[in-house]
Order: C-alpha cells, then sequence, then structure tokens
C-alpha cells in the first residue's frame, strides 16, 4: 500500500507538470466547476428561502445533506473518474493491454494514470458548504458526531469510487457502459439531493437495500442532524460506513472478474 | 447541406440503446424534479400540476437549444481538421450548423417525442396547440440564440485549448438566468430584478409560461421577441467578427 502511495505521488506530481503547460485551461476547469456546484448551492437556498424548508430541511440541512454527497463524489473522482468509470474507452481502443504486462495491479495504474484535476473545484466548493454548515449546527455536534462525519467522508469515497469502479468494469461484459452509468449511478443518485422523506416509500426501498446510494448522504445526515423517525434510520446511519467499505470491496472483485472474461480487441 | 442534415439525423438512431438510455435519464430527472415541486406545492395542486408541466417543457427545450455544435467544431480545431473544412465549397459556419442541426432534430424526434408522450397525460392538461404555436417565435428565436453563443465558445478553442470550461460556465449561466430548473417567479424579489433586465428569461421562462398560458398581453409579447431577437442578432455579430479573426490569425502548418 506504501508502495502505491509513493507511486501515486510521483505520477500526480508528473501529472501536475504537464498540466502546468495549459495553465489558463486548469485554472479555468477548476473554476466552472466552482460556479458550476456554486449555482446548485444557490438553487437550494431559493429554494429554502421561499419555502423555509423541504420537510425540515433548511439550507444548512440541505448544505450537508449534497455538501457530503458532493465532497465524497469529487474525491472519488479524482481518482478514478477519468480512467476506471471510462473503463469501455481503454476497452474499445484495446490500451487497457498496456496494463496487463506491467508488474502493478490493474486497478492501481488506472487510478495512477490521470489525477481527477477538474474535480478540485467541486472539493473546494462542498468543503466550503460543509464547514459552514457544519459550523451552523455547532451545538449538536460532540467529538463522537465530528469523528463519525470524517468517517463517513471516507466511506462516501470508498462508496462512490466502488460505484465508478463497477459502472466501468461492465464494460468487460457490454463494451459501452457509460449511459448505463449515467442512468443508475448519476440520474438515480441524484435522487439523494433532496430528503428522501419527499419521495413514496419504494424510493427509499430502491435506494437503501438495491442501489445503495441512500448510505453516501442520507443516512449519515439522519444520525449527525438527529433528525431520524425510527431507530432503524439510526441504524442504517451506524451502518453507513461498513456499507461504504463493503461496496467498495465488491466493485474489486467485481473488475477482477471482468477481467478474467476480458477479450482485446487488440491495438 | 441537407445531405449533411440527413447524415447527422441518420447518426443519432445508431446505437440504439444509447437512444433508450438517454430517454430514460431525462425521463428519471423529470421525475426527481417532479417528486420535488409535488412536495413543496403539496397545499396547492394546481401550482404542483403547472409546475410538473414546467419541468417537462424545460428538459424539451433544453434538447432543442442544445450545444452539440460546440463539440463539432472544437473537435475540428482541436485536432486541425478545421483547415480541411475551410477548403470545402461550404461556409464553416454553416456546415457545422446544419451537423448541429441534425442532430437537434434527431434528438427530438428520439428523445423529446418519446418523453412528451410518456408526459402526456401531465402536460396536455396544461398546454394547448394555440399556446405552443404562439411560443415558437420564442424558441425558433432561442435556438439561434444559443446556436450563436455555443459557436462562439466553440470558436474559443482557437484561443484556449481546452474550452469546456467556457462552455460549462455558459450552459450554468443559462440554466440558472433563463430559469431552466427554477422559475424566476421562485427567486427572491431582489435577485429577480436583475434576472427579469437580461435577456437569458426568454430562452425558457418565457416560453413555457407563454404555453401554459400564464404570460399574455401583447405588448409584453412583442417586447419579449423584439430583445430575443436583438440578442441573437448581436451574439451572430460577434460570432462572424471572432470567426474572422480567427481565421485571420491562425497558422496552418500542415502535416
Amino acid at each position: 500500500m506504501r508502495k502505491f502511495f509513493r507511486l501515486y505521488r510521483i505520477y500526480t506530481i508528473q501529472f501536475f507538470k504537464a498540466r502546468a503547460e495549459y495553465r489558463l485551461n486548469f485554472w479555468l476547469g477548476i473554476l466552472a466547476n466552482i460556479y458550476s456546484y456554486f449555482i446548485t448551492f444557490l438553487n437550494y437556498w431559493i429554494i429554502t428561502r421561499r419555502f423555509e424548508n423541504i420537510d425540515g430541511w433548511g439550507f444548512a440541512d440541505m448544505s450537508i445533506l449534497y455538501g457530503i454527497n458532493l465532497f465524497t463524489y469529487a474525491i472519488a473522482g479524482t481518482f478514478v473518474w477519468y480512467n476506471a468509470f471510462q473503463l469501455e474507452e481503454e476497452i474499445i481502443s484495446g490500451g487497457l493491454d498496456r496494463y496487463l504486462v506491467r508488474p502493478m495491479g490493474v486497478i492501481e495504474q488506472l487510478i495512477c494514470s490521470r489525477f481527477g484535476d477538474t474535480f478540485v473545484g467541486q472539493v473546494i466548493v462542498a468543503g466550503i458548504f460543509l464547514t459552514w454548515a457544519m459550523f451552523k449546527h455547532i451545538s449538536l455536534l460532540s467529538i463522537g458526531k465530528v469523528l463519525y462525519f470524517f468517517l463517513i467522508l471516507i466511506s462516501g469515497t470508498m462508496l462512490q469510487i466502488g460505484a465508478m469502479i463497477v459502472v466501468g468494469s461492465l464494460s468487460f461484459w457490454l463494451n459501452k457502459s457509460t449511459k448505463i452509468g449515467e442512468v443508475f449511478y448519476y440520474e438515480i443518485r441524484s435522487l439523494i439531493h433532496y430528503p428522501l422523506s419527499i419521495y413514496p416509500v419504494w424510493i427509499r426501498y430502491l435506494l437503501t437495500y438495491l442501489l445503495p446510494w441512500a448510505f453516501i448522504n442520507y443516512y449519515p445526515a439522519l444520525l449527525l442532524l438527529g433528525k431520524g423517525n425510527s431507530v432503524i434510520d439510526y441504524v442504517l446511519g451506524g451502518l453507513s460506513p461498513f456499507v461504504g467499505v463493503g461496496v467498495f470491496a465488491f466493485s474489486i472483485v467485481f473488475f477482477y472478474k471482468g477481467l478474467q472474461v476480458y477479450c482485446s480487441p487488440g491495438n | 447541406m441537407i445531405y449533411i442534415f440527413k447524415m447527422e439525423y441518420r447518426r443519432c438512431l445508431v446505437y440504439k440503446s444509447e437512444v433508450l438510455f438517454s430517454v430514460v435519464s431525462s425521463a428519471i430527472s423529470i421525475l426527481v424534479q417532479m417528486a420535488l415541486w409535488k412536495y413543496l406545492y403539496r397545499d396547492n395542486w394546481a401550482r404542483a400540476e403547472y409546475m410538473t408541466a414546467y419541468v417537462i417543457l424545460s428538459v424539451i427545450l433544453g434538447i432543442i437549444y442544445s450545444n452539440t455544435i460546440y463539440y463539432t467544431i472544437t473537435e475540428k480545431i482541436a485536432n486541425g481538421n478545421f483547415a480541411l473544412e475551410l477548403l470545402k465549397p461550404v461556409d464553416f459556419l454553416v456546415l457545422h450548423y446544419m451537423r448541429s442541426l441534425g442532430n437537434i432534430c434527431g434528438q427530438i424526434s428520439f428523445r423529446a417525442v418519446p418523453i412528451s408522450i410518456l408526459f402526456w397525460p401531465i402536460i396536455s392538461k396544461n398546454i394547448n396547440i394555440i399556446l405552443v404555436i404562439k411560443a415558437l417565435p420564442f424558441i425558433v428565436a432561442g435556438h439561434i440564440f444559443c446556436t450563436a453563443l455555443f459557436m462562439w465558445c466553440g470558436l474559443i478553442s482557437f484561443v484556449i485549448v481546452e474550452s469546456w470550461a467556457i462552455r460549462r460556465l455558459t450552459d450554468n449561466t443559462i440554466s440558472f438566468l433563463a430559469g431552466a430548473v427554477i422559475p424566476i417567479a421562485v427567486f427572491p424579489d431582489s435577485l429577480e430584478k436583475i434576472v427579469r433586465a437580461l435577456p437569458f428569461q426568454y430562452l425558457y421562462d418565457y416560453p413555457i409560461r407563454i404555453i401554459l398560458g400564464e404570460l399574455t398581453g401583447y405588448e409584453i409579447y412583442m417586447k419579449g421577441l423584439i430583445s430575443i431577437v436583438h440578442g441573437f442578432l448581436v451574439m451572430w455579430v460577434v460570432v462572424f467578427v471572432t470567426f474572422r479573426l480567427a481565421i485571420r490569425n491562425c497558422t496552418i502548418q500542415g502535416g
């Protein structure tokens, strides 16, 4: 593991040296993402200002809910969005073959192949709103909850990384998996941008037991903000870190299962 | 030109599963927004239905105001093939517009129409054909305005190698200021005053409110139409000037 992180650091430094050749593009990319997601938070502010809250969730609560989702997505994206999530491009072009002959795990090589610099903007804007919202709710926080908060950021990131790897791995069987990923990962995950209590019950079951996106932010936020309506909400909140680790572990197994059936198109 | 249009139109149907997933993707995003507005207006059912129709029409207009032309132009500039297109006996901008138009018509046929059919029970309650025809000039003018705007974003690739950030900034600004996600009427008063002074409201907010019968009055209608036409004329002048400057100053090294 230490060897991987040392190599990842070297690859990232080289990547930034290359990006420094196009400094304007680099900074514009970060600015575009900061602006784009700032607009999203602004939309929440407009709605909560007009309607006071969304089922008891004010702007600060919505900032925590959406902020956790965005922050974990952005961190996950820096590692795997450009490579593992878009694995179909490597498979179709035959570029995956070069990873198979090197003395390093394929997933590790995919992670090292590109640093998702464009997600830095999202990390910044999510971090700002999360920090502000947590300070707004400082009276609710204890040492345990603060530690839990950092734990769910890590587990949420692992869940998002796992989801991206699973979507990319589908390319081993389907060749093109990005569109499927758009539906099952992006569109269905957009349901967790709002409190699940505004949807019909079956949506909650879908996002809890079938596609566990609710464990990224909703159940952890219920526990952090004390908004749970029943014991099961708090239990699921407590289980969120384990679900994140579980999804990540499953994604690694799923990826290597896909690799076993991989048939190179040549290049 | 018509053959280029036909080619791009047919290309939309090459990957049928992509067409299916695009429709499903749009349907899910509509359902998420519908759920939100139905909850927020749970005490006012008429308003909830209005907002539901608003969301569906917004998605359909988003397909018409597509930024496809940005991608076609940027790709050609990035790989240098625009030089070959300058040699062709057709205007570069017209060529790309026809490609983009073919793609947009394809998206309308294979995405907007299925979405309309899927959500017909909802939108049919709130719209009638006369109002749709009344809103058509705004929609056409809006399409021309957006085409010019994204064409300009694509031409920026002559200066900035990766101009996706400019396109993204433009996209998000239009979506927010035009009322594509949240109607401008929901904005706080101070913000609404600023947004109403800008021309972006004529892209989404105005035509949707016309279609839903909220905006009546000849003077308001003509004022809006003149504003959007003025907007797209200014934008096209900017595009032509940018294109001429780009062609004059670019150096083609061959290869």
